[in-house]
């Protein structure tokens, strides 16, 4: 079984009158084992990958040979499915029509998939709405699926579907499944694709280069195999009278959790967090408590992780109120790390929306703020993608040009990479 | 702060110089409680065992060993006190007691929410004073306590232990204990000594009709193995290796009939509050200020002098003399004994002090529902003067008790629920999985090996072939920007949206490839949870 720990990183003196406290949470899992091995249920993996005209004969060929690779990953007994998507969705393995639509994985369903995958060719379009639908009903075919994780693969925006099409597809498929998602090349959008990974407690990255699928798609199978705690949920309680200011994940990624809180009981809101393996994940709790005398103290959140019924690690976030001002105007350093992380992952996210909108000049200011909080907070991978992008004057004051010929693949790569963080540096 | 006055041990040659005592006579075991101590760390029994009432309380003589335990003296015919917690008397332990950790969720100090185990309040998230810290005894509804911290000290060393009979004034035991600050492990050992007395002093009461001589003798003799078994709990508690041994007070009052009995070692206190007359103390302090009292210097002087507050007598391991003080009070009218420690009375040293403390709480809108409620308003009294020390305040009514009003009937805290998991959805009926073209090209035999798909397990007559043929889909995007891909045939399944589709798509003749007979869907619905597939494989050619 699983084991998880959590520590509280917090200042929890709070001035005279202070209301809002703010924590950093960190939960830790060791010995998660691999997929499927705690006996909480069986586990479901679909690899989706894009067979639209666009991707062309040599990218066709290297993403059947991830697709195989990804396969050859797949443990034994692990419930899964092929899925062809171009303007639909196709199930070329297992052949079945209808009834149960995933195979467990044995020599045999691994070379029947992989023999499934080589017939693959590139035709028509893209509607990844429908992948995401058939996946979701895939999954659902099979009774029992406690862990359901889908890798999905695409080249380029999803033109056969309406953004109405895609968001309901993804709101279809909330709470049902995880997924990867990779754009290979430069034409797919990243804030297409990142809206399906967040929403479904997933990751988005590019993969600039086509040769790379197979490496990237093994190294997803193998990352999603090694996750042995099916499907955990982050409980934040809260004292009476308490408000959630916001949950965030912000570690390894920032995620905005806030809106996806489901009421356990009239104080305390769950939030998925989908499957663990052996990591550690940080998140960022502000809570806001009506003002109490100084020298009172208080909790102010308990945070905790729950699988199914069972509590596995609890923090405890505290108010003090106190009148020592050595004591109260003191930051949390971690606190403010990751505040100033999750400012960077917006000011990348802004500021190149803006380029692309031509707006260069906030998007130069935007920019410039994020090389900043990326010096400040140590965040090496963002200072050297940004850099990539904008010609840096001055990092400390944020001063910086927006480079006059930009590779499309390092600005997407400078995107999809804005929401990872680095931890303090200790 | 409780200090003890080291200037002032009496070593057995002061003793000898102020008269007390005859340096030539033996040290007899048991009357040199140097010796007679059990040596430290050894184990200690609690008083319900302890060896007490091995000697007749009134004159002295042994019992026989093979006596029966009530049979009465055969010297002078008094009754045999009764070892062990007589039936009917009541005692309440909430901290060191295994039991307690069983006990249901203690009520939050601030909402009256349930306080996790965390010490925190589930509802408010109020913080909770630990039990060490922060406890109430309430044997019976005449008779409670409160024990608490105060605000200045990091640790409650004061410790309480109450015991008493349901019927009001008949039989009841308060003992406080406060544990010297400038000592190790004094909480534990306080607390330890307090419930040690408090066991013997339960397990002693003299029962039957003796004369009032020999109840008297016989109350005094309890109170004196109590205090003797809180020496050895206190002393049984600090480390071996500990240099500054364990200490603490000892104030003990019993109620027995109406009468009070009382002892008291240290500075602890024991107030008598008649409801009609003037407040008396019947305990006598062992303290610096009270030694210059003694010598004819006020009241006001002597408590403000220089080590004021050094005890002159304690419990513990460096004690040299544990002899408590003793006396007795058969009260005429009602009124209220109050045993307690001098964070308490710091704040009102007077009798009249402390009685107008006590009316004050009594008295306070809301009307206390409880003596528990009387004394916390007492205990919230004195940190409000400052809080400077452990504070302990113990109380029992002789008397009514029409001065309470009745107790609420507290609303449960709501208990935490959390989400049922979510059932496994039911497959969905009406799905079809779509085919793509690339598959019909590939030799069935190569792709489809029916015995490693799921196995259908429903022996049902398959259904007949659908009448008509699958409604013609359309054939493809509208606004695609690629070419559709070319259909395999007219079988090909319809839409693999999950949104239905009015009839099932026309048996293939290679589905006969699979040799399991094709369940009927209704198969499906009837166990959603057994695995069913309908083996429809492309056409081979």
């Amino acid at each position: 079984m699983a084991q998880f720990t959590s520590t509280v990183f917090q200042n929890e003196f709070l001035p005279d009158g202070g209301t809002d406290v703010n924590a950093i949470v960190t939960v830790d899992c060791q010995g998660a084992g691999a997929a499927g091995s705690s006996g909480s249920g069986a586990v479901g993996e679909i690899i989706i990958v894009d067979t639209s005209g666009s991707m062309g004969e040599m990218n066709m060929r290297l993403a059947k040979q991830a697709a195989m690779v990804a396969v050859d990953n797949i443990l034994d007994g692990t419930w899964f499915a092929i899925i062809a998507g171009n303007h639909k969705a196709y199930l070329p393995y297992p052949m079945v029509r209808t009834g149960t639509g995933m195979v467990q994985a044995s020599d045999i369903t691994r070379r029947q998939a992989k023999d499934a995958i080589g017939l693959f060719r590139s035709d028509g379009g893209t509607a990844i709405g429908s992948w995401l639908n058939l996946a979701k009903a895939l999954f659902n075919s099979v009774p029992g699926l406690a862990q359901r994780h889908a890798i999905l693969l695409t080249d380029g925006e999803n033109h056969n579907e309406t953004p109405q099409q895609l968001d309901a597809a993804i709101r279809n498929c909330v709470g049902q499944f995880q997924v990867d998602a990779r754009g290979v090349g430069v034409d797919w959008k990243v804030e297409e694709i990142r809206r399906i990974a967040q929403a479904l407690l997933g990751t988005v990255d590019i993969i600039p280069s086509a040769y790379d699928m197979p490496a990237v798609f093994q190294e997803l199978m193998q990352k999603a195999m090694a996750r042995g705690v099916a499907d955990a949920q982050l409980r934040v309680w809260t004292p009476q009278g308490a408000q959630v200011l916001f949950v965030r994940q912000v570690s390894p990624t920032v995620e905005d959790l806030s809106g996806r809180g489901v009421a356990i009981n009239p104080l305390t809101m769950g939030y998925p967090t989908g499957s663990w393996g052996d990591e550690s994940r940080d998140y960022h709790v502000a809570i806001r408590l009506p003002a109490k005398a100084v020298g009172q103290e208080q909790l102010a959140a308990r945070v905790q992780l729950a699988i199914g019924q069972d509590i596995l690690t609890q923090g405890l976030v505290k108010a003090r109120w106190s009148n020592d001002a050595s004591l109260t105007a003191r930051i949390s350093p971690e606190v403010a790390h990751y505040t100033g992380q999750t400012e960077l992952a917006s000011a990348i996210q802004e500021g190149l929306a803006a380029k692309a909108a031509g707006d260069d000049r906030t998007a130069t200011t935007k920019l410039g703020r994020a090389i900043q909080l990326a010096q400040q907070t140590g965040n090496d991978e963002a200072t050297a993608k940004l850099r990539k992008v904008v010609d840096v004057e001055d990092a400390v004051t944020g001063t910086v040009r927006l480079k006059r010929s930009v590779d499309k693949a390092d600005e997407m790569a400078l995107d999809t990479a804005s929401t990872k963080t680095t931890r303090i540096r200790s | 702060m409780t200090e003890k006055w080291t200037r002032f041990l009496p070593t057995k040659l002061e003793k000898w110089l102020l008269g007390d005592e005859d340096p030539s006579s033996p040290a007899a075991g048991s009357s040199d409680p140097l010796l007679s101590y059990a040596p430290p760390g050894v184990e200690w029994s609690p008083g319900g065992d302890a060896q007490v009432g091995a000697q007749c309380p009134v004159c002295g003589t042994a019992y026989p060993e093979d006596a029966p335990p009530d049979a009465a003296c055969e010297n002078c015919g008094a009754d045999r006190p009764v070892g062990g917690l007589p039936p009917g008397l009541a005692t309440q332990t909430g901290y060191l007691d295994p039991d307690a950790m069983m006990q249901p969720r203690r009520p939050c100090s601030a909402c009256g929410g349930e306080v996790d185990i965390d010490g925190y309040c589930m509802t408010c998230g109020a913080k909770q004073a630990s039990e060490r810290d922060h406890f109430r005894e309430e044997p019976a509804r005449w008779l409670a306590g409160v024990c608490d911290r105060g605000i200045r000290h990091a640790r409650n060393e004061d410790a309480m232990a109450l015991a008493a009979g349901q019927e009001p004034g008949i039989r009841g035991v308060l003992v406080v204990c406060d544990g010297v600050s400038t000592s190790i492990d004094s909480d534990v050992a306080s607390l330890a000594g307090a419930q040690a007395a408090r066991d013997v002093l339960s397990g002693n009461q003299p029962k039957g009709l003796g004369t009032p001589e020999s109840r008297t003798a016989a109350m005094q003799q309890a109170l004196v193995e109590a205090c003797k078994a809180a020496n050895d709990a206190v002393v049984a508690h600090t480390a071996l290796d500990s240099a500054n041994a364990a200490s603490a007070t000892f104030a003990a009052a019993v109620v027995s009939d109406r009468q009070i009995f009382h002892a008291n070692l240290g500075d602890s206190r024991i107030y008598w509050l008649p409801d009609q007359g003037e407040p008396v103390q019947l305990s006598l302090d062992h303290s610096v200020a009270q030694a210059r009292m003694d010598e004819g210097i006020s009241r006001e002087e002597a408590e403000n002098g220089p080590d004021a507050h050094a005890i002159t007598k304690w419990l513990g391991r460096d004690s040299a003399d544990t002899e408590p003080h003793l006396g007795e009070l058969a009260p005429e009218g009602d009124g209220w004994l109050l045993v307690c420690s001098d964070g308490l009375w710091n704040y009102a040293s007077l009798p009249g002090e402390v009685g107008q403390v006590f009316t004050n709480a009594l008295t306070a809108e809301p009307q206390p529902t409880s003596i528990v409620d009387v004394a916390e308003r007492m205990v919230t009294w004195a940190n409000d003067q400052g809080g400077r020390d452990n504070i302990t305040v113990s109380l029992a009514r002789l008397g009514g008790l029409e001065m309470l009003a009745p107790a609420p009937e507290r609303a449960p805290a709501p208990v935490p629920v959390g989400p049922r998991p979510e059932d496994a959805e039911p497959i969905e009926d009406a799905l079809v999985f779509e085919q793509p073209d690339w598959a019909a090209a590939a030799p069935a035999a190569d792709v489809h090996t029916p015995d490693v798909l799921p196995v259908p397990t429903q022996a049902e007559p398959p259904r007949p072939p659908a009448d008509a043929p699958a409604p013609a889909e359309g054939t493809g995007p509208t606004e695609g920007d690629s070419p559709v891909p070319p259909r395999p045939s007219a079988q090909a399944a319809p839409a693999a949206s999950n949104d239905g589709i009015p009839a099932a798509p026309p048996r293939s003749d290679a589905g006969a490839t699979a040799p399991e007979a094709p369940a009927p869907r209704r198969a499906a619905e009837a166990t959603p949870t057994t695995p069913t597939a309908i083996v429809d494989t492309p056409p081979a050619n």
